[in-house]
């Protein structure tokens, strides 16, 4: 059954690009059809030794309302052995080449002759020593002219990125534990590399983040440095009061933003443990100094 | 019955192939054709070079000559001259194209002289820098004169005995 719709919509499918291709075929607004067939014939004098260049021998305008390819082949080369140099171009195209009696170019094409552009062919000819007077070389071509397909949209391929000032920043130096409330604070150092030929300010900002994705403040500073060249920071953090896991931020925002993070933990000691301790502590030194009396 | 479907299908497919194809086709139509023939027959040139000893023509020459450090060679009248065997006034470009040993020259002059002596054009370097067609010089010469060529050249220290340096010089002119 599926089979069968399938063959059915294939089918469909056919019959449609038939019609659609007899449409464009018969419909000349559409895509013209063959309109003429012309000969051009041209007869020139070659010498011995002497390049002969015939500028502009055929124009063909483009006088369509839309762009045409023009191609050029060879059909027939008489008496191709006599031929040192035979050469059709224009518009900076070449279109046939031969050199020392074989062809090394047969045909080219033209592509997208603008409407009302033209298309100049010039010819240059060299015939070999061998050539006698009233010896003739015939070079049969033919020259076609389609319209134009349409050019695929161009592939843009986005330029690389480059970045302005490139820079690279590190966490160079990290406690790995914090203990409160001995260390209100603490000192990390950052390491920033500018890989830029010029000098230049880099503003640094530096946060923690505790396991819940908590942001603490931490702070900011501004650095000079110069191109191709390194510098070390040391930052002051603040210990949250609260132990546990914390991600250590530190983040350049000017010129460039680059991020760098490293964990750290803090444990926090807690007063009743630093009174009992203190208290155990006189204690044992009261115990001491009564046991000496 | 599955390959009797299977079969009709394929037949399908390829003749959506053919379709395409000639859709293909029709695009690929020629509006205009053209049948270009191109017959080239040869022929005597009418301006030519000229040898003085003998009348003969020719389309190219050698001219040799002997080179010698820092000092100057003049030949006033090369053996063969500028002929213009048109019934028509000629306008003639000359150039060098090439030398293959550009050091050698401290000057590299060619002159054409008209029939009365008088200097019609002159091609000169003293490096050899600049060359190719773009360095023409040129000079119109009346039908049926044969015009002279005179060469003068002065070796640079560079000149190298036993070797041979090669200026190839170029001629131009419309039928």
């Amino acid at each position: 059954m599926r089979r069968s719709r399938l063959n059915h919509a294939i089918a469909i499918i056919v019959l449609s690009m038939f019609l659609c291709s007899l449409f464009i075929f018969v419909n000349p607004f559409l895509f013209p059809k063959v309109l003429a067939q012309y000969t051009w014939t041209d007869t020139f004098n070659v010498y011995q030794n002497i390049t002969v260049l015939e500028p502009s021998i055929r124009v063909i305008k483009n006088t369509y309302g839309f762009p045409i390819d023009v191609k050029v082949y060879i059909v027939d080369v008489n008496n191709i052995a006599k031929i040192s140099l035979y050469e059709t171009f224009g518009n900076n195209t070449e279109f046939i080449y031969i050199k020392d009696g074989v062809t090394l170019r047969t045909e080219n094409t033209y592509n997208r002759l603008e409407p009302n552009q033209i298309l100049a062919f010039n010819l240059l000819a060299k015939p070999t020593d061998t050539l006698g007077i009233g010896e003739t070389i015939t070079v049969q071509k033919k020259v076609e002219i389609y319209k134009s397909l349409v050019a695929p949209p161009p592939i843009v391929i986005p330029p690389p990125i480059v970045m302005k000032f490139p820079l690279d920043l590190k966490i160079t130096a990290l406690p790995a534990i914090v203990c409160q409330p001995f260390q209100p604070s603490f000192k990390s150092t950052v390491t920033i590399i500018n890989k830029a030929t010029v000098g230049t300010d880099v503003l640094v900002r530096w946060w923690i983040v505790d396991a819940e994705g908590k942001t603490y403040d931490g702070g900011q500073k501004t650095i000079f440095i110069s191109g191709l060249d390194k510098k070390e920071i040391e930052i002051s953090v603040p210990t949250p009061s609260t132990e546990g896991k914390y991600t250590l931020h530190v983040q350049s925002v000017k010129p460039t933003v680059v991020i760098a993070e490293n964990t750290f933990q803090v444990v926090v000691i807690p007063i009743w443990m630093l009174f009992a301790v203190g208290v155990t502590v006189i204690l044992t030194l009261y115990i001491i100094k009564k046991r000496r009396k | 019955m599955s390959l009797r479907r299977g079969f009709l299908s394929g037949a399908l497919s390829l003749a959506a192939i053919r379709a395409i194809a000639m859709i293909g086709i029709v695009f690929a139509s020629a509006m205009l054709y053209y049948d270009w023939t191109v017959t080239m027959t040869g022929a005597k040139p009418l301006v030519v070079f000229y040898k003085w000893a003998d009348g003969t023509n020719a389309t190219t020459i050698d001219l040799t000559y002997n080179i010698y450090a820092n000092l100057w060679l003049i030949d006033d009248n090369a053996t063969y001259g500028v002929k213009n065997g048109a019934t028509v006034s000629k306008t003639i470009y000359m150039w060098a194209d090439s030398c293959n040993a550009t050091t050698w020259f401290a000057n590299y002059t060619v002159q054409i002289l008209d029939t009365s002596g008088a200097v019609q054009a002159t091609w000169t370097t003293t490096d050899f820098s600049s060359v190719g067609e773009s360095t023409a010089v040129s000079w119109s010469q009346p039908a049926g004169t044969i015009y002279t060529i005179k060469v003068l050249f002065k070796g640079s220290s560079s000149v190298v005995v036993g070797s041979a340096a090669r200026v190839n010089m170029k001629l131009k002119t419309a039928e």
